[in-house]
């Protein structure tokens, strides 16, 4: 642990209760954000490189979502 | 009625325009940088429709970060009820929104967040109510505000 982490670790454990709690549950909203960022950073990646990243095009990828939508019950749920 | 206070489905439309950042869709990532304040259902067809959009790795990353959330959501593989499938499709709906539609009733969620324009303004006399993420969004920040 580097000594600015125990330094910051110290102060956030001597804080009051209500202050950490709320600390934490900001930590935590932060923390989902980052990843959902991250993971979001990933998928356009991918997406850009297959060349399906074409963003004014939301008709488009709504339409494909409903396509899909269809082909899956089709599959599950035939005749 | 908030989606603070209940379970909600958020249709693929959400998952995918909000992970693409879609620009004229800005609500939909909003929503989910708040999924730490919604309890989510997932069921089958909205799953498996997923499973069509990403790849493993990006499943795995997105499931690993839901089950991080403070409720974590409900996964359900359950296929919907023929008769109740039947029912939509006489409503009007297509098969899959019909899927869709059946598994809310099933699973008695009475809030679906979509940006499908056949739900959100098409079909009437749905046992579920449908909201766009604005709606949603504009639901939490309500509830939310001092």
């Amino acid at each position: 642990m580097t000594k600015r982490v125990e330094e910051l670790a110290r102060q956030i454990a001597s804080l009051e209760k209500s202050d950490l709690q709320a600390l934490l549950d900001r930590v935590e909203e932060l923390s989902l954000c980052h990843n959902i960022e991250t993971l979001s950073d990933q998928y356009r990646k991918r997406l850009a490189q297959e060349g399906e990243l074409h963003e004014e095009e939301a008709e488009k990828v709504l339409l494909k979502l409903k396509q899909i939508r269809q082909e899956i019950a089709s599959r599950e749920y035939p005749g | 009625m908030s989606i603070q206070d209940e379970w909600i489905v958020l249709d693929t439309n959400i998952w995918i325009f909000g992970l693409r950042r879609v620009p004229n869709f800005p609500a939909c990532a909003e929503l989910l940088e708040s999924l730490n304040r919604l309890r989510l259902v997932l069921p089958r067809q909205i799953l498996q429709e997923l499973q069509a959009n990403l790849v493993e790795q990006e499943l795995r990353t997105l499931f690993r970060l839901l089950n991080r959330l403070p409720v974590p959501p409900k996964v359900d593989w359950q296929k919907a009820a023929r008769e109740i499938i039947a029912k939509y499709e006489q409503l009007g709906c297509r098969l899959g929104d019909a899927v869709v539609s059946a598994h809310l009733e099933e699973l008695g969620v009475k809030t679906l967040v979509t940006e499908n324009r056949d739900f959100l303004t098409e079909l009437t006399g749905l046992p579920f109510r449908t909201i766009n993420a604005s709606q949603a969004l504009a639901e939490l920040t309500v509830k939310s505000s001092p």
